[in-house]
C-alpha cells in the first residue's frame, strides 16, 4: 500500500509532464535538451524508467534529485525530515495537553456559560483555515508586538508561532472530542455509582472517566497526527518559511522532481502507517479488553 | 408451490403496497415536519445564526453584479492600499480598503463567495454520487466488487491526501474545474465506507429481504429500499464535508495551486496580502475572517441538524436545558407528554430511582 502512493506518484508525474521542460535552461537548444534527456534516461519507453526506478527501491536507491541535481533524494529527506518532526511534535503535543483539560472543563457542567464559551472558541478554532491562523499570529505577534520573529528556522523562538499555528485547529477537534467522549461517560452508571459511594468528584472524573474516554480521544489524536504528517505541515511550513519536508514537497511538485516528490509521499506514508501502528498498540494500554491481532 | 406460500408471496406484495401508501402519507407530513425543524432552529441560537449567515452568502454569490460596489478586477491605481472606511486615512469608498492594486476588497469578497460555494456544492455532489454509488454496491453486493472497491478505498485513505491534491493540480493546471475534480477524486472514500456500513446494517432487515422475494431486481431494491436509509447519515456527512471542502479549496488557492490567478477566490486574495502583511493588515484578515465564519456556520447547521435528526442528542439537550418541566406544562398532546415523561424518566430514574408516575408529577 505504501509502495503503492509512491508508484501512483512517479507515473502521474511522468505521463503527465515532461520533467526535462523544468530542468533545462529555456534558452537551450534542441540538441542541449536531448542530450540532457539521455542523460537522466528520460528518452526511454516509461515502462523501462518505472522498471528501473522500482529496481532501484528495491535497492534502496530513492534516487537522485532533478532539482539539486548531486543530491540523493533520501538525503534531502534526512535533512528537512527532523525539522518536520519537530514541528508536528511541538504542535501536537500543545494540541492534546491543551485539549485534555478544556474539553474535561467542558463537560463538566454541559449547557453550561463556561461550557458554550469553550464549544464557541474551539469551533471558531476548528473553522480557520490554517494559514489564516498563520497569518494571523504573524500579524499578532511578530508585526504589531514584534515578540516572536516571522518565520525561519534555528532558534528556538522561531518554532513557537508554527507550533502554534498547527496545533489550534486540532486543538478544537480534539476538545470538541474530549467533551463529548466526557459527558457520555459522565452520565454513565458507574460514574454514578462511583459518586453514590463518596468518592470526590475529582477523583471520578481523573480515574474513572478519562480511562474510559480515552480510546475516543486516542483514536483522534492519532488522526490528528497523521494528518499532520500527511502533508498538512505544507501550509504551516509555507508560512513560516519553516524548511521542513512539506516545503520541499511544493518545491518539488512545482518543479517536477518525481524523484524526490515520490520518496517525500512514500517516506510520508510509512510515517502514518508507523503511527497508526503507535496507535493500536496504545489502544491496548488504555483499554485492557483491546487484543491485538 | 403451495397455497399457503402463495399467500404468504401475496400478503407481502400487499404490505408493500400498503408501504407505499404510507410513503404518500408522509411526504405530507413532511411539509409540516419542515416547519417543526425550522420551529425549533430558533431555540438553537447557533444554528439560527449559521442558516442566516449562510443564506446571505448564498444571496451575495448570486447577486454579485447588484451588490458589488466596484468592478472586482477594476484597478485604480490612484487608490492603491486603502484602508478600510472606519481607520484613519480609509475612505467609505472603498468600505473594506483596497489591495494593492487598488481593486475593492468587499467587492471581491462578494465574487470570491461565488467560487468557494461553487466548488464546495459541485465536489460534495460528484463526490457524493460516486462514493455512495460505490459503496452500496460494494455493500450490496459483496464478495468480490466488495473486495475490490474497499481496496481501493483503504489505499486511497493512506495516501498522503494534500501532497497528492496539490500534486494533481499543479500537474493539470490550475482553475476553477481543476480543483473540483481534484477534491472529488480525494473525497469520494468517505462516502463509500459510510455507504457501505449503512447497507450492511440493513440489507438483512425483513423488508429488504422480503423485497427480494417478491422479485425486485437489485437496481430496484438498491435505490428503493436501501437508499432512503442513507438520507439522515448523509446529509450530516454532506454537510460537514462541504466545510472541509471550503477549506480545502482555500488551502490550494492559497498555494497557488488552485484557481487561476485571474480568477477571484478568498484563498487567493489571502495569498495576495500576504506580500502585504507588514503595511495592510485588511488584505489577508478580511478574506480569512470571510472562510472561517462560513466554515463555521457550516459546522453550527450540521450540529444542529445532527442534534434535531438523532432522538438521543434531542433527550440530552432536553435534559441538559432543564426546560423539561416548562415544556410539559404547556398543553401538549398526550402522545407528546408521554414522550416527555419517559424522557424525564431516563434522566430522573438514575438519580432517584423512581418511576415515570413520579416525573409526570413533576411537570
Amino acid at each position: 500500500m505504501v509502495v503503492a502512493a509512491s508508484i501512483v506518484v512517479f507515473l502521474l508525474t511522468r505521463l503527465f509532464t515532461d520533467p526535462v521542460d523544468f530542468v533545462v535552461p529555456l534558452e537551450a537548444t534542441e540538441e542541449e535538451r536531448a542530450a540532457r534527456e539521455a542523460e537522466l534516461g528520460f528518452d526511454r519507453p516509461i515502462i523501462v524508467q518505472f522498471g528501473d526506478y522500482i529496481a532501484g527501491l528495491a535497492r534502496g536507491d530513492f534516487g537522485e534529485s532533478l532539482w539539486q541535481p548531486g543530491r540523493s533524494t533520501i538525503d534531502i529527506i534526512g535533512q528537512t525530515l527532523p525539522k518536520t518532526l519537530l514541528l508536528v511534535a511541538a504542535g501536537m503535543t500543545l494540541a492534546i495537553a491543551l485539549a485534555l483539560p478544556i474539553g474535561m472543563i467542558a463537560a463538566i457542567r454541559p449547557g453550561g456559560l463556561l461550557d458554550r464559551l469553550l464549544v464557541t472558541l474551539s469551533l471558531a478554532g476548528l473553522s480557520m483555515p490554517q494559514f489564516f491562523v498563520g497569518l494571523m499570529l504573524i500579524i499578532i505577534f511578530a508585526v504589531r508586538l514584534d515578540w516572536l520573529p516571522v518565520g525561519g528556522y534555528g532558534d528556538p523562538s522561531q518554532l513557537v508561532l508554527p507550533a502554534v499555528a498547527l496545533a489550534l485547529p486540532a486543538l478544537g477537534r480534539l476538545t470538541m472530542v474530549v467533551r463529548s467522549a466526557m459527558i457520555d461517560e459522565l452520565n454513565s452508571q458507574y460514574v454514578k455509582a462511583a459518586r453514590a459511594k463518596g468518592m470526590a468528584r475529582r477523583t471520578v472524573i481523573a480515574k474513572h472517566a478519562l480511562r474510559n474516554a480515552g480510546v475516543q480521544v486516542l483514536t483522534m489524536s492519532g488522526w490528528e497526527v497523521t494528518r499532520a504528517l500527511a502533508g498538512f505541515t505544507v501550509v504551516v511550513e509555507k508560512v513560516f518559511a519553516w524548511p521542513g519536508f512539506g516545503l520541499f514537497a511544493l518545491e518539488a511538485i512545482q518543479r517536477r522532481d518525481l524523484f524526490l516528490l515520490s520518496t517525500i509521499v512514500l517516506v510520508a506514508s510509512i510515517l502514518v502507517v508507523v503511527v497508526n501502528v503507535v496507535v493500536d498498540i496504545l489502544y491496548k494500554w488504555v483499554d485492557p479488553r483491546i487484543t491485538l491481532s | 408451490m403451495t397455497t399457503r406460500e402463495l399467500h404468504d408471496i401475496e400478503s407481502v406484495a400487499g404490505h408493500e403496497l400498503a408501504l407505499t401508501g404510507i410513503g404518500r402519507g408522509e411526504r405530507a407530513s413532511r411539509t409540516t415536519n419542515m416547519r417543526l425543524l425550522l420551529g425549533e432552529l430558533r431555540h438553537d441560537k447557533a444554528g439560527l445564526f449559521g442558516v442566516v449567515f449562510l443564506v446571505l452568502l448564498v444571496l451575495a454569490a448570486i447577486f454579485a453584479p447588484l451588490l458589488a460596489p466596484h468592478d472586482p478586477g477594476q484597478q485604480n491605481l490612484v487608490a492603491r492600499l486603502l484602508p478600510p472606511g472606519w481607520v484613519e486615512g480609509g475612505d467609505w469608498e472603498y468600505p473594506l480598503g483596497t489591495d494593492g492594486l487598488g481593486r475593492d476588497v468587499l467587492s471581491r469578497l462578494i465574487y470570491g463567495a461565488r467560487v468557494s460555494l461553487l466548488v464546495g456544492v459541485a465536489v460534495v455532489a460528484f463526490a457524493g454520487i460516486i462514493g455512495v454509488t460505490l459503496g452500496v454496491l460494494a455493500g450490496y453486493r459483496g464478495g468480490r466488487t466488495d473486495r475490490i472497491i474497499m481496496r481501493t478505498v483503504d489505499t486511497q485513505i493512506a495516501f498522503p491526501g494534500l501532497l497528492i491534491a496539490i500534486l494533481l493540480a499543479s500537474l493539470i493546471g490550475p482553475s476553477v474545474r481543476t480543483v473540483i475534480l481534484v477534491l472529488a477524486v480525494n473525497g469520494w472514500m468517505i462516502y463509500a465506507r459510510m455507504a457501505r456500513g449503512v447497507v450492511l446494517s440493513v440489507k438483512e432487515t425483513a423488508y429488504v429481504e422480503a423485497a427480494e422475494i417478491i422479485g425486485c431486481r437489485p437496481r430496484r431494491v438498491m435505490f428503493t429500499h436501501i437508499l432512503p436509509n442513507l438520507a439522515a447519515p448523509l446529509s450530516t456527512l454532506a454537510v460537514l464535508e462541504f466545510a472541509r471542502i471550503v477549506l480545502a479549496e482555500a488551502a490550494l488557492s492559497f498555494l497557488g495551486v488552485g484557481v487561476k490567478r485571474t480568477d477571484i477566490s478568498w484563498g487567493l486574495d489571502v495569498a495576495i496580502g500576504q506580500d502585504f502583511i507588514f503595511s495592510a493588515w485588511w488584505l489577508v484578515t478580511m478574506p480569512g475572517v470571510l472562510i472561517s465564519l462560513t466554515v463555521l456556520s457550516v459546522n453550527l447547521v450540521a450540529s444542529w441538524l445532527r442534534i434535531v435528526s438523532d432522538p438521543a442528542e434531542r433527550e440530552k439537550r432536553y435534559a441538559a436545558t432543564r426546560k423539561l418541566p416548562k415544556l410539559a406544562k404547556m398543553a401538549a398532546p398526550p402522545t407528546a407528554r408521554a414522550n416527555l415523561a419517559t424522557a424525564s424518566a431516563v434522566s430522573a430514574a438514575g438519580v432517584t430511582g423512581l418511576g415515570p408516575g413520579a416525573s409526570d408529577g413533576d411537570g
